[in-house]
């Protein structure tokens, strides 16, 4: 459906909106707490994913150094997500984060991950087997 | 797949082929688990510490052109792990790293204060109620095509116990005694084989002396090795190796790993420790590692953070600063850990002590106090 303010299903334009919301959570301050909020109301507006909160099913994380891995790690399984959006940067690598997530096990409810390398969308995991 | 959303992502990011893996549930006995206490199960994986490849090349060529090797280094540097390894890749493919045949295998053997030479070469002993040559480590391993492998040679007296093998190891055959105290009863020898296998000459002279009179002879084959590994501060007990016998080893130097591969290590452990203590740790390595009276390998400070992780949650989003528990429980894993070794290095813990209090503020004055006065207990 094509309408004024364009195709709710447009890839291109779901796709601008969360790479925007990405870029936010990398750009924004480390101790501002809504750096995420972006994300979650794109989740919830656009895919109709939790509400638009942080703690909801949605969760959003920027690794910068590896050993922030393990804490982020942690971070996540408190409000047990079942969508996380994961952005590294430097050194760290989506395959750094996804073993740890795997070692601890502590992530039962995630049903996809999406990997982004600073902004560039880079691995989908989707955890169902 | 499943999930719509998930089908969703898919169709936004196409240029991303979905992966699936199992899901992110417990996983029992991997990794770190939360016991029912809300404690820690350490993980039981070992983290490699990256070896420089020079070390690693001196180690395969020593053991490639000499028939008796030692690794030195200081306690936790790895020597054991990577002897373990080369070893193990040599059985597995001895073309590769030169050997035409290889052993057939490797005996370990951990030295104990008490051996002797009946122990690891062989001798007469009580048989019954007669005296009988006893093969010992050597000439058993030598029968069976076998390496040997001495691990904490220190912990033994070597030379003592090979002082009459110094002319074997040079490439000399030497008389170890005879079959039984009788008069005219067969000779034990030791010598070396022309060929790359090792072969024992009348071996069956050992149960029955009365078979001949020629001698058993136990041939090394010219790719038998002798290796170990020495640990010159050991808590335990340190046995020199004189110049003669040190001599007929080659001796490979193992350091202790730099500060920088030390902290790889320690992140991969991924304890999920809030980012001050692991810096802690590794501040209290380096301070080990600035006097080589001091140093010590990186394995017993990676157990610090095993025993750290064991007392401590994991929920350090905020964390910039180590509360005071936590730095009881540094205090704790440095004293279990490497506690012992600190009574070896009487002369050096004031300089020490500077290092990890002054210098790298990783422990309080206090703190640091009450390990060294609680290490004298463990001496």
């Amino acid at each position: 459906m094509t309408d004024l303010f364009g195709d709710p299903d447009d890839p291109q334009r779901l796709r601008n909106g969360i790479l925007d919301a990405v870029r936010h959570g990398i750009e924004a301050s480390r101790n501002d707490s809504s750096k995420w909020d972006p994300l979650y109301q794109w989740f919830a507006v656009e895919l109709g994913v939790g509400d638009g909160q942080r703690g909801g099913a949605v969760i959003g994380k920027l690794v910068t150094e590896q050993r922030q891995i393990g804490n982020r790690c942690d971070e996540m399984a408190k409000s047990s997500p079942e969508y996380a959006v994961i952005s590294v940067l430097g050194d760290v690598t989506p395959e750094h984060v996804l073993s740890a997530m795997r070692k601890r096990g502590r992530l039962p409810s995630l049903k996809a991950a999406l990997f982004l390398r600073e902004s560039t969308p880079d691995r989908l995991v989707i955890f169902d087997e | 797949m499943s999930d719509g959303t998930a089908q969703r992502l898919q169709s936004i990011f196409p240029e991303l082929v979905p992966e699936h893996h199992p899901a992110l549930g417990v996983a029992p006995g991997s990794g770190v688990s939360k016991t029912a206490g809300g404690g820690q199960v350490p993980s039981v994986i070992n983290v490699p510490i990256e070896i420089d490849p020079r070390i690693e090349r001196m180690v395969r060529l020593a053991i490639l052109s000499a028939p008796a090797v030692i690794l030195v280094g200081p306690p936790g540097s790895g020597k054991t792990t990577l002897l373990r390894q080369v070893v193990d890749r040599i059985v597995a493919d001895p073309k590769t790293f030169g050997f035409q045949a290889g052993p057939k295998g490797v005996e370990w053997s951990a030295a104990e204060e008490n051996w002797s030479t009946t122990d690891l070469v062989g001798g007469q002993t009580i048989d019954g109620d007669e005296l009988r040559f006893r093969p010992g480590r050597v000439l058993s391993a030598i029968a069976e095509g076998n390496w040997l492998i001495v691990d904490e040679v220190n912990r033994a007296d070597m030379d003592r116990i090979f002082g009459g093998l110094l002319t074997w190891l040079s490439g000399q055959e030497v008389t170890l005694g005879t079959v039984s105290p009788a008069i005219g009863s067969p000779r034990v020898q030791l010598g070396w084989s022309t060929g790359t296998t090792c072969a024992v000459e009348n071996e069956e002279r050992l149960t029955d002396p009365g078979s001949g009179t020629g001698p058993v002879r136990y041939l090394a084959g010219t790719e038998w090795r002798l290796l170990g590994t020495y640990n010159a501060l050991d808590a335990q007990r340190v046995f020199r190796f004189g110049h003669a016998l040190g001599r007929r080893f080659l001796r490979v130097p193992i350091p202790a790993a730099d500060t920088d591969k030390f902290r790889t290590a320690l992140l991969a452990q991924d304890h999920g420790l809030p980012e001050p203590l692991l810096d802690a740790i590794v501040a209290i390595y380096t301070a080990h590692l600035t006097n080589s009276m001091t140093t010590l390998g990186p394995a017993l400070f990676l157990r610090m953070a095993d025993y750290i992780a064991a007392g401590v949650g994991t929920d350090a989003e905020q964390l910039t600063t180590v509360t005071h528990v936590e730095r009881e429980l540094l205090a704790e894993a440095y004293l279990v850990n490497v506690g012992t070794w600190l009574r070896e290095m009487e002369d050096e813990l004031t300089a020490l002590g500077n290092a990890i209090v002054e210098r790298h503020h990783a422990l309080s004055q206090p703190e640091w106090e009450w390990v060294v006065e609680m290490s004298h207990v463990l001496s």
